[in-house]
């Protein structure tokens, strides 16, 4: 019988994975495994190294040490394989501002080697849902933060590839094209197989949206699984009691802090004025 | 309660390093900095800062040994025309340079993005325009003031007129008014042209023709110092010689800055208005016309801050955005697909704008190299030759600085450092051919018909080929390395900058290995003929070692 005796590869794996930037350490023995028709959400406090992780899953930086496997290649040995099987949604919109929407993504299916039928096919209809026809021929120096990520969201899907891998992809995106993303997301999962690495600071979307959580902290994974699972290992209430936010907080140890941040911030703003 | 101009002074500061800042990442293709140096953005940003500062020091001794240089002659040979010519001269390198340096300074003046948070806090309408002018003003304080100190001391010791040396203070600070209008006005047509957008054919050449009349006018003005050495006889025999009974002075007094070194002149000299008529009547009109650009100064100065008052309220740039009926694109290969993305980013960027008028400059002084030659023999052409390389080299690096943050962009995609180096080696390349193009018309005008001087320069291309290569995939390498070897805040964007010191010692050193590449095939050409005397052997010796390099260097390419 067709695909029972086959198990699924995992399209990133990652065995102890360090990365050192001078005195600080960025990531500290992280491993990570990611299936097809996965979303996997990576949580973490800003320097908790998530973005470190993206760079070296991409091949845009290296490890110190430890081995990844990006859809069977590494990506220190085999970046240009590796990259072509990505579709990359940078943290910050890393664009060529003089260029439009459309010359972006001529240069970039030419560098992917599209054919024109199905990249035609696809841009009409990624353009059209994220209503980017009024900004097709602009500058992208002239679009608003949100319509340049909808350019990058585009550019990131156009060779519908295998692996997604997403650094806040959500940033400056209005209700809609937020709500349209999200099905998009789900629906290469679903459909195509399709494994996605997705970071996010944002609470609701990590829950509503991933199928698996990590919490990154400190440079390694501290917590893993479904939310109920993550509820158990914070010693959260469960039955949907506990949100995300709440498990996340507990699980780093943050619970505390804020809570005692936001007794200074409240005498602060209620002293009386002298 | 209004700001005094003081407060307003002070206030100026951080507009104008915003303003700075912004100016450098818009021209030199760079959001965070440089990557070969400091990774931290507090020292990156230091680090602009500082070239910039740095820049506006070479700029301001420029200008102030202009001056001087340009005295030089009247010094020595003190007679009306001289001092015509050295005070025309004066005001208009001073023009040419603030305006030279402006191109760098203020690009993003007219975006408003570095009066933006400056809008949001309680000011006036009054006291942001005045914030906003101040900054304007701080980027030419040192440059201008030298410019118009310098003037009018040297006019003051060479003539001892209290009258011209007055007439030269109004002078020089018009001038200097001239300077930044034009610098600002530049500034929204700079920016026009980044937001205009559209995809029709009128868009393109308009855009083009910008590109063009752009570089050439920035490159025209380096040469500024070469031209008055040819333009001092000219305006001689205009004010003095053959010329001085026709209608050729009185249209020299119409126009800046001749207006000035003629009024100038006829005021340290009285006697110089009887030489001719002509002369006299041009006298007449130089002080009316004087008067008329005192007077446009005046406009031109309320104009920049009615400009600097519509920027600070962020209405300077309207963005009209086209809605697209289709999204078709065109899928190319990926090495003409990143030679075109290159010739579309840097068409929009001042700076990178060089490349497109340096084949018009190379064919230019080739052709006056090789035309001024008695006899067309085989040293003129490999000189032409090696000045034509020169031009190439330039333009290859100044390639390196098109890519800008979108760089980062790039390299997350499936392309091999190898494409994006044989692409701008392509356009690198291209820039050369005027070289042989230019050569080869001398020659055939020149009747000249000996196969191997037409053989020399087209041999060459190989080794043009290669050199930029090299260049090129030095800096290339030299950037991914970095890359890998950033700092926890060095995750975020990062592109070519060729702005900090280190980059500048690190691009000599690649133009130097570049030079050997292209200046090998050139010895053997001399070394055979030394040793054989046979022209033919000499062209293949050459064609041998050049095909090497490009061989040696595709084979680099493909290792790496």
């Amino acid at each position: 019988m067709e695909g029972v005796s086959a198990q699924p590869v995992p399209v990133i794996e990652s065995w102890d994975i360090c990365k050192q930037y001078g005195k600080t350490q960025a990531l500290a023995g992280l491993n990570l495994r990611v299936m097809p028709g996965e979303i996997y959400g990576l949580l973490g406090p800003n320097g908790a190294g998530k973005s470190t992780m993206i760079k070296i899953i991409n091949g845009l930086t290296e490890p110190s040490s430890g081995r990844v496997r990006v859809l069977g290649f590494d990506p220190e040995v085999s970046p240009v394989e590796v990259k072509s099987r990505i579709g990359y949604v940078p943290e910050t919109t890393m664009l060529y501002e003089s260029l439009s929407p459309r010359d972006f993504f001529e240069f970039v299916a030419s560098v992917r080697r599209l054919d024109k039928k199905s990249a035609d096919v696809r841009v009409t209809r990624l353009v059209t849902a994220f209503g980017l026809e009024d900004y097709y021929d602009s500058p992208i120096a002239t679009l608003s933060m949100g319509t340049k990520q909808k350019v990058t969201i585009i550019a990131s899907l156009i060779h519908e590839p295998p692996l997604l891998v997403l650094d806040e992809p959500l940033n400056g995106l209005d209700a809609k094209s937020s709500r349209i993303f999200k099905d998009l997301i789900s629906l290469q999962a679903q459909r195509r197989g399709c494994g996605v690495l997705f970071s996010t600071h944002i609470m609701e979307v990590a829950e509503h949206l991933c199928t698996r959580i990590g919490i990154i902290y400190q440079g390694r994974i501290i917590a893993e699984g479904s939310l109920d699972e993550l509820r158990a290992s914070a010693s959260a209430p469960s039955g949907g009691q506990a949100t995300l936010e709440e498990v996340f907080l507990r699980l780093t140890h943050e619970e505390e802090d804020v809570a005692e941040t936001v007794r200074a911030l409240r005498d602060a703003f209620s002293a009386p004025a002298a | 309660m209004a700001l005094d101009i003081r407060e307003a002074w002070r206030l100026s500061k951080t507009p104008y390093a915003e303003l700075t800042f912004r100016s450098a990442v818009m021209t030199r293709g760079s959001t965070r900095g440089g990557p070969f140096g400091a990774s931290n953005p507090a020292a990156r940003i230091r680090s602009i800062m500082r070239g910039a500062l740095f820049s506006k020091a070479i700029f301001t001794i420029f200008i102030g040994v202009g001056t001087v240089f340009t005295f030089s002659d009247y010094v020595r040979y003190p007679s009306p025309a001289n001092l015509v010519g050295a005070i025309t001269f004066s005001l208009a390198i001073t023009l040419a340079y603030l305006v030279l340096y402006s191109l760098q300074v203020l690009p993003s003046f007219a975006s408003a993005e570095p009066y933006t948070f400056l809008s949001t806090l309680p000011l006036s309408d009054r006291d942001l325009s005045l914030v906003t002018i101040l900054s304007v003003v701080r980027t030419f304080d040192t440059v201008a003031a030298v410019a118009i100190v310098a003037q009018v001391a040297i006019l003051a010791v060479v003539t001892a007129s209290v009258g011209a040396t007055i007439l030269m203070a109004l002078a020089s600070v018009a001038n200097a008014i001239f300077g930044v209008a034009i610098s600002v006005w530049l500034s929204g047509v700079f920016q026009k042209n980044v937001t205009r957008g559209g995809r029709g054919k009128g868009a393109a050449v308009g855009r083009f023709v910008f590109l063009l009349s752009w570089g050439l006018a920035a490159a025209s003005l380096g040469f500024m110092f070469d031209f008055v050495g040819y333009a001092v006889p000219a305006l001689d025999s205009a004010v003095s010689g053959a010329f001085a009974s026709t209608g050729l002075p009185v249209a020299f007094a119409l126009v800046h800055p001749f207006t000035v070194g003629l009024a100038i002149a006829s005021v340290v000299s009285p006697s110089f208005s009887a030489l001719s008529p002509a002369l006299g009547l041009a006298s007449k009109v130089s002080f009316l016309a004087f008067a008329a650009y005192i007077g446009l100064s005046y406009l031109a100065a309320r104009k920049t801050l009615s400009m600097a008052a519509s920027v600070a309220r962020g209405k300077a740039v309207t963005v009209v955005h086209e809605r697209a009926t289709e999204f078709l694109l065109k899928v190319r290969r990926p090495i003409p697909a990143y030679v075109l993305k290159d010739v579309r980013v840097s068409s929009k960027n001042p700076s990178s704008a060089f490349i497109y008028a340096l084949p018009v400059l190379e064919a230019v002084v080739i052709s006056l190299t090789v035309a001024g030659a008695s006899e067309l023999r085989t040293r003129y052409i490999l000189l032409s030759t090696g000045l034509g390389c020169i031009f190439t080299l330039i333009s290859a690096s100044l390639l390196l600085s098109t890519e800008g943050s979108g760089l980062d962009y790039t390299l997350s995609l499936p392309l091999s450092a190898r494409v994006m180096v044989l692409a701008k080696s392509t356009i690198a390349t291209i820039a050369y051919i005027p070289v042989p193009a230019a050569i080869w018309v001398i020659l055939l005008v020149g009747k000249s018909f000996a196969p191997w001087l037409y053989a020399i320069p087209v041999v060459e291309t190989a080794a043009v080929s290669a050199a930029t290569s090299a260049l090129l995939s030095f800096f290339i390498q030299r950037y991914k390395k970095a890359g890998a070897r950033q700092t926890s805040s060095g995750i975020e964007t990062r592109g070519l900058n060729l702005m900090s010191p280190g980059d500048l010692a690190r691009l000599g050193v690649s133009i130097l290995v570049a030079g050997s590449i292209v200046a090998a095939p050139m010895l053997a050409y001399t070394g055979a003929y030394a040793a054989t005397f046979d022209h033919t052997l000499s062209v293949a010796s050459m064609a041998l070692v050049a095909l090497s390099e490009l061989a040696l260097i595709q084979l680099f390419l493909r290792k790496g």
